[in-house]
């Protein structure tokens, strides 16, 4: 016997173990390549000319921008749970309560907020729900996420 | 830049204008380069075959995102996404035409905020529903 059956107990513990805090720096060309790969030609996140005459006075990054990098650092480790071998992503709820500027800071900190072991057609599967909180650098909440992730 | 969308402009039932997406291997690899989400499955064809996979599947946050593009363009400048949900139901694969579609469901003004709830969801070529989700947004008002 290699390793002991998951348990919904050992599997939060597992996950809650690598839900480490990270910070990313927003800067432009990270914001340019997002827009690119999403096909998003929003002048709000892609002209720097037309976004100066908006509330914002430049570039915002786009609101789906924390689908992606800003979620990466802790969805990544969460990808694989040993000794479950496969996972999949069920979704998210994100909301929006600040823009945020290329130049700004951004720390995200996660917490797993509830584990559920189901039976499904693969056998024993664990869903894991967990939460990220999305921080400027002067503190301020400027988005938050709920995510689902399975593993079977 | 588009033209701007008002609260008054919009009813309850109105459908979101929608949005087609041509999706291709190279954007899933773009799409994997910016937002770092490194996972086989959306690149390695015998990865995700081993995985138990029909295929690579595209990214279901990348589906997020055309939902969210879906509602960003419809609102214009002046608008806010507030909130966005998204659940995928069904996997998508690269060459996949998907379509963004939306319909508002309810309409309220909150904390002098007016407010647009609109279900979301994405079609592939069948018209099955592959991701399913919602979306709170702002608009500005004439009034």
């Amino acid at each position: 016997m290699s390793q002991a059956e998951p348990t919904v107990e050992s599997v939060r513990r597992t996950a809650e173990a690598l839900c480490l805090p990270y910070t990313v720096e927003i800067e432009r060309r990270m914001i340019k390549k997002f827009a690119e790969a999403v096909g998003d030609t929003n002048p709000l996140w892609t002209d720097e000319e037309a976004a100066k005459h908006s509330e914002y006075g430049g570039i915002i990054l786009p609101p789906t921008f924390f689908c992606s990098v800003l979620m990466a650092g802790i969805s990544l480790r969460l990808d694989s749970l040993p000794p479950l071998s496969s996972s999949v992503d069920g979704g998210s709820d994100w909301q929006f309560f600040l823009p945020v500027r290329p130049g700004d800071t951004i720390s995200v900190s996660a917490e797993i907020t509830e584990v559920k072991e189901r039976q499904g057609k693969l056998g024993r599967m664990f869903f894991i729900y967990w939460r990220a909180y999305y921080r400027n650098q002067r503190g301020e909440l400027v988005a938050q996420s709920d995510n689902t992730v399975i593993y079977y | 830049m588009a033209k701007q969308l008002y609260y008054e402009d919009v009813e309850v039932g109105m459908e979101v204008p929608t949005l087609e997406k041509k999706t291709s291997s190279r954007q899933l690899v773009m799409w994997a380069g910016a937002s770092e989400d490194y996972n086989e499955i959306h690149y390695d064809k015998d990865f995700a075959l081993g995985r138990g996979l029909p295929g690579v599947i595209i990214h279901g946050r990348l589906k997020a995102a055309f939902l969210g593009q879906l509602m960003t363009d419809w609102i214009g400048e002046r608008g806010k996404l507030k909130k966005l949900s998204a659940s995928y139901r069904k996997m998508d694969a690269p060459g996949d035409t998907l379509v963004c579609k939306g319909k508002v469901t309810k309409k309220y003004i909150q904390d002098g905020e007016h407010c647009l709830e609109c279900d979301i969801w994405i079609e592939n070529a069948q018209g099955e529903k592959t991701t399913l989700g919602s979306a709170v947004v702002a608009l500005p008002s004439r009034g």
